[in-house]
Order: structure tokens, then sequence, then C-alpha cells
């Protein structure tokens, strides 16, 4: 799926930043590709002042939900994070097959035909109940509570062992792993 | 390479000129300036810090005081992924408890002294701001300009109907 590209409008990095090549592990273009970390006079009121290395840093510590609903704010976070995305693949909750007996996997179920292009509801499969269960519920548990139901009482077991082989290999084919190495 | 030094303190200078004195092991937590006093040996002159203020600095080492005794984490120690990596101890957590200019000026400051616990606290403080909230909320927390426009959000929308809805 295409991600839309960057604006135009976004902020613009403090002057005393250096625009060079950017840092981030996907060696793709973030939103903002200023890489002089060092603090200076400017102030930072908001996440988005903040120097690419440190966005990442702070996105390293995200669970997927949280990093979800950041790119949901505004196109340049939503360009920033999606363009990274073995950052969001190894946060918490991301989706995985070998996560897929825990019981809230019963969410997430990932749409392999629109590729993983972009970090998205069906790649949520875990979340930080505590923190983040009264939130995903109210946005979006209530759609989802018909199939877990479904899920949980209704699929044979031969039908909930297909359903995982079927994700286990899709996932196996986007992530090019040859063979049945599980 | 110097002889190694036994000074006890060593003098910061901040940004706007101030100089503080600590004790050189309490510097020493920030690995920029523990590389720094093992490369120079004996230093007298305060060592500048450039582009920390001394607000941020104090603060900086208030924290690298109390945590003076803590044992050195082992590089990539922490390293793992898809845990709930967010658990802040309860001093650290009061620490951080300041406004939003100056968490994000600590998390540089960590960032340029090379204090990784600090800057790992400093980070999962925002993380644990940005948990359980809405991308109204964060906008809101943030003060984050909504300008999606129509067609972006209805690509959003797209991209995270559940399947059996369309």
């Amino acid at each position: 799926m295409r991600m839309f590209p960057p604006k135009l409008t976004q902020p613009s990095p403090p002057s005393s930043h250096t625009n060079t090549a950017n840092t981030n592990p996907d060696n793709t273009t973030t939103a903002n590709t200023q890489t002089d970390t060092s603090p200076n006079p400017h102030n930072y009121h908001s996440i988005l002042d903040l120097p690419t290395e440190m966005r990442l840093a702070i996105y390293a510590h995200c669970t997927a939900l949280s990093l979800l609903q950041l790119t949901h704010t505004s196109p340049f976070l939503y360009h920033d994070i999606n363009s990274c995305p073995s950052l969001y693949k190894k946060s918490y909750g991301y989706w995985h097959p070998d996560h897929y007996h825990v019981s809230t996997s019963v969410f997430a179920q990932p749409d392999f035909d629109a590729g993983f292009g972009t970090l998205n509801i069906k790649l949520v499969a875990q979340i930080d109940w505590s923190n983040e269960g009264m939130f995903y519920y109210n946005r979006y548990g209530r759609l989802r509570y018909g199939e877990m139901l479904q899920r949980f009482f209704l699929d044979s077991e031969s039908q909930s062992k297909a359903r995982i082989t079927r994700l286990r290999r899709a996932w196996d084919d986007v992530n090019g792993v040859s063979g049945n190495g599980h | 390479m110097a002889t190694p030094s036994t000074q006890a303190t060593v003098k910061l200078q901040s940004n706007d000129n101030v100089v503080i004195e600590v004790e050189r092991a309490i510097a020493e937590r920030s690995v920029l300036i523990k590389n720094m006093l093992e490369d120079c040996g004996e230093v007298t002159d305060a060592i500048p810090i450039s582009n920390v203020n001394e607000s941020i600095l104090r603060k900086v080492i208030e924290w690298c005081e109390h945590h003076k005794n803590d044992p050195v984490a082992a590089e990539n120690e922490n390293d793992d992924s898809r845990k709930k990596t967010t658990d802040i101890d309860e001093w650290d957590q009061k620490f951080m408890n300041v406004d939003q200019e100056m968490l994000f000026e600590i998390i540089l400051a960590a960032n340029f002294l090379d204090i990784k616990p600090l800057l790992d606290t400093g980070c999962k403080t925002v993380a644990n701001m940005i948990k359980g909230k809405s991308p109204e909320e964060i906008r809101k927390l943030f003060n984050i300009q909504n300008d999606f426009t129509p067609e972006e959000e209805e690509q959003i929308r797209r991209e995270n109907e559940w399947a059996e809805d369309r």
C-alpha cells in the first residue's frame, strides 16, 4: 500500500541542526533527517521538535498500539514511523505468528493481501492491558467482539489450526522465510 | 594515553557559563566525560558542556548523584524487543515529573553526555505519556497540528478497518 508523501509543512529542523544522511535502522528517508542530536538553545516544546535520532529512541520504547496512535496524529509522524518498519516490528504487541496463541491475538488478523506497507490495527496483536485495555476496547474492541466470541467458542480445533497455518505461511512468504522453519 | 588521574572532583561549565564542581565518580556516569578524563588525565580547568544550560546540567548531575552506585549496564543489555519496557523506578518517576520542555532537554542532554540509563528513562517517560491515549489526546499533549487532508484520513480509515467490516 502506498504511503502518502511527507508534507512540506513539516516542522522545520532547528537552524543549528545539520541535515545530513539519516540514521534510521531501515536506511529510509524519515520525515526529518537532521542528525545533530546535541542539545542547543532552541526550546523543545513538542516531540516534533526533537531530532530524528531522539524520536527513534522514544519510538523504541512505545508499544505497537502507541505507535499506531502516533501515526494517526499527523502526516509527519505517519511518515516518520512507517518509514521505519524494522523499528515498529520490534515493538511490544506487533503481530507475529509465534504469538498467535496468546489470548489478545484473537483480535489481530493481518491483511496479507494489503501487504505490510504501513502499521495498522490488524498488526497489533497484543496490548498492555493495564494501560491500554480501556482505550483499545473503546476504540477497537467492540468491533471485534463477535469475532472474538466465535473464535473462542465456535471454531473447531481444525479450523483454528488451519487459520494459524495459513497465517504462518503468509508471514513466511512476506518475510522471505523459506521452508517450514517453525 | 595520559596518566590516570586521582582527582576527586571535576568542574563542569554549562553553556551559560556557570561552573559546577562535582565528584569525579558522579561526573563519570557520563561516558563522554569519563572518556575525556581518561584521555586527558588531570583536568584542572572547567570542562565546557556546550549547549547544556545550568538548570538542565544541575538536573542531570542530580540524577547521576542518585545513580552513582548503579552497576554499569553492559552494551546491548537492554536490547530485548517485544517487551513492555516502560517500567520506571519511583525515584526516577518523580525526577522526570517536570514540564515537557525540560523533559526533552534532559533527554537531549543525556544523549549528548552519553548517559544511556538516563536517556532510556527519559524516553520511557515519553512512551508512558503516549500509552493508552487516542490520537486526539496525543495531539493535545504534544501540541501537534492535525494537518491530514480528508483523503489521507480516508486512507488511514481504510488501512485500519477490520476485514469483516468491509
